[in-house]
């Protein structure tokens, strides 16, 4: 039961991660838009519109990509995984998965340090941490950590010799 | 060739290999890079800086959700089918009626969004049941529905020429003015195509509509048909940027199908805003994950070196030109879109402005060119797009789309010989000189 919770609590963040806060960052973007050009022409020009606007797009980016990692929607070149059969397409999703998640482990720390470093720093307008800013890129990587593992978990799993049904 | 850019040259030929998302294996590829290389200016962070730092400052890349966000609703709500209606009053009567329905429904379409994928997967479906209900050959349809979604990058807005801009420096205003002829050329091509085949295959001819049902579709489509003139007009009168036009045009798609036609609710709004941010997810990270790439390439001084090769080869522009098309075409038969213009088009700019081509031509140029990268085989994304609504095999598809192929592959030519083809609109307006 304890696990089945816990369970839920991480699919619920995952949800809330990938798939409400890339939703609402991008509603509130358009939204922002729209405040932009009406207060333009019928009051005055807003200043903090331009950084709220990219930094709604910086952060729907990073975790809309995660999402679309979920469900394999990315770009990919396909042509060699599609014309081999299911084991070597395994050892192919191995490989790149696994050099994926090495390269995304080397980066963590250097990118968690850069992006703390660049807490100095403040938005000219609206005054927020530059930290704050870019954190959702920490965030991605740990994402893309966290699916990466999964996906190799399953195929090494599944290299696993099954176990014979007792007569 | 130092070791770190072998690394990342092979890094980036196993992404290709081992189906890694191009995103991801750019990024993977900068930060084996900078794990090996050695320098004050390639911390491994080099890959996070190069991303947040220039992702942070490219204004013009809002207009890219925003697009997504115009023909997300357009789809989801009945707009989508009202055009498709007034086309068909509009030219269905004639000799292989849908299908000439089926082009003019794309380039009005086009004139709302700017995306390939979205007209295919979108009014795609549509075009493709209605020209299977009057007869026409399956295979046929989505070769005609695949080339027409080519028109909705070339005519304004286009997403591929929002990234063109951001990386050559060339306004967007201007490239939207230069795609416009072009556009309507790309209609005209395949309309005439469309009559050759329908004549030699004897494709039926649509229904004809009496005056007054034209009035009533063409007065009930109106709304939804004035929102290119929204988009277009706004930015050229000045009243908005081509990123603000984007957003105005979705407040217009979203306005008309809530309160209009009365066919977007609560829920498929939601559904729409989701959709825009994973596609934006989708499209966006590329761009993101291809400046530290650039960054590479640069300091690599890779351009410098494939510059120099091209001019050891020729220093005629036009010379230069059909080899760049004919190399993009064929790095089109094997990659998406956005690895070519975000890896080989900013590799060839530094050349295009020493030999003193425009920017502007260039740019829808190499659009156009692109585009034709998605029609064509073994790797042509609309064909599978295609191949997967209408569940038809690939390799009639393939057929039916080559004649099409080689008809936009002579208009290309066309317009990077007869730059005025593309300058004619932006020089009239005043874009350029």
């Amino acid at each position: 039961m304890q696990m089945r919770l816990s369970g839920r609590i991480l699919l619920t963040t995952l949800d809330v991660l990938e798939i409400y806060i890339p939703t609402l960052s991008f509603t509130l973007m358009f939204v922002v838009f729209i405040i932009e050009i009406a207060w333009r022409y019928l009051v005055v020009p807003l200043t903090w519109t331009m950084e709220f606007s990219l930094m709604a797009f910086l952060w729907t980016t990073l975790l809309g990509a995660c999402w679309a990692l979920r469900d394999d929607s990315h770009v990919v070149f396909g042509l060699v995984y599609d014309s081999v059969g299911p084991t070597a397409q395994r050892a192919i999703r191995l490989a790149g998965n696994g050099l994926l998640f090495l390269a995304f482990c080397i980066a963590l720390y250097p990118s968690w340090k850069f992006v703390a470093f660049m807490g100095f720093k403040k938005a000219d307008v609206m005054q927020i941490s530059m930290s704050i800013v870019f954190s959702p890129y920490i965030a991605f990587t740990v994402l893309t950590l966290g699916r990466l593992g999964y996906k190799l978990w399953t195929d090494l799993r599944s290299l696993a010799p099954r176990k014979e049904a007792c007569p | 060739m130092s070791l770190p850019l072998i690394i990342f040259l092979l890094m980036f030929t196993l992404t290709m290999l081992l189906r890694i998302p191009i995103a991801f294996g750019m990024i993977m590829s900068s930060i084996f890079y900078f794990t090996f290389a050695t320098g004050p200016h390639v911390p491994i962070s080099m890959a996070a800086n190069q991303f947040l730092s220039n992702m942070n400052v490219s204004f013009i890349l809002l207009a890219v959700p925003l697009y997504i966000f115009a023909a997300t609703i357009m789809n989801t709500s009945m707009v989508t089918e009202l055009i498709f209606r007034f086309a068909n009053t509009l030219v269905g009567r004639w000799k292989g009626g849908i299908g000439h329905v089926n082009v003019i429904n794309s380039l009005i379409f086009s004139g709302m969004t700017g995306s390939a994928v979205a007209d295919a997967a979108g009014p795609g479906i549509m075009e493709i049941e209605a020209m299977r209900k009057s007869g026409y050959e399956d295979a046929f349809s989505c070769a005609l529905t695949a080339a027409s979604a080519t028109i909705g990058p070339i005519f304004p807005p286009s997403i591929p020429m929002v990234f063109y801009s951001l990386l050559s420096g060339a306004s967007v205003g201007a490239l939207f003015m230069g795609g416009m002829v072009p556009g309507v050329l790309m209609a005209v091509f395949l309309m005439a195509y469309v009559s050759y085949i329908s004549n030699k295959r004897n494709y039926p001819t649509g229904v004809s509509v009496g005056f007054r049902e034209f009035v009533r579709d063409t007065l009930y489509a109106l709304p939804a048909l004035l929102t290119p003139v929204i988009l277009l007009g706004s930015i050229y009168s000045g009243l908005v940027t081509p990123t603000e036009a984007g957003a105005l045009a979705s407040l217009w798609a979203l306005v008309i199908s809530v309160a209009f036609y009365r066919s977007l609710g609560w829920r498929q709004l939601v559904e729409v805003l989701k959709s825009t941010a994973k596609t934006t997810g989708t499209v966006s990270i590329i761009v993101g994950a291809a400046f530290s790439f650039s960054y590479i390439i640069a300091i690599e001084h890779i351009p410098v070196a494939i510059g120099q090769l091209f001019l050891s080869i020729t220093t005629n522009k036009y010379a230069f030109l059909f080899i760049v098309n004919v190399l993009f075409l064929v790095l089109g038969m094997f990659l998406d879109t956005m690895p070519i213009m975000f890896v080989f088009v900013p590799i060839v700019l530094p050349i295009v402005n020493q030999l003193g081509i425009d920017l502007v031509h260039f740019g829808v140029v190499i659009v156009l060119n692109m585009m034709i990268g998605l029609l064509t085989p073994p790797y042509g994304v609309l064909l599978f797009i295609m191949s997967g609504i209408a569940k038809t095999p690939l390799k009639p598809i393939i057929i039916e789309t080559l004649p099409m192929t080689g008809t936009l592959i002579v208009l290309l030519f066309l317009m990077t010989y007869v730059p005025e083809v593309v300058l004619f609109v932006p020089r009239l307006l005043g874009q350029i000189k």
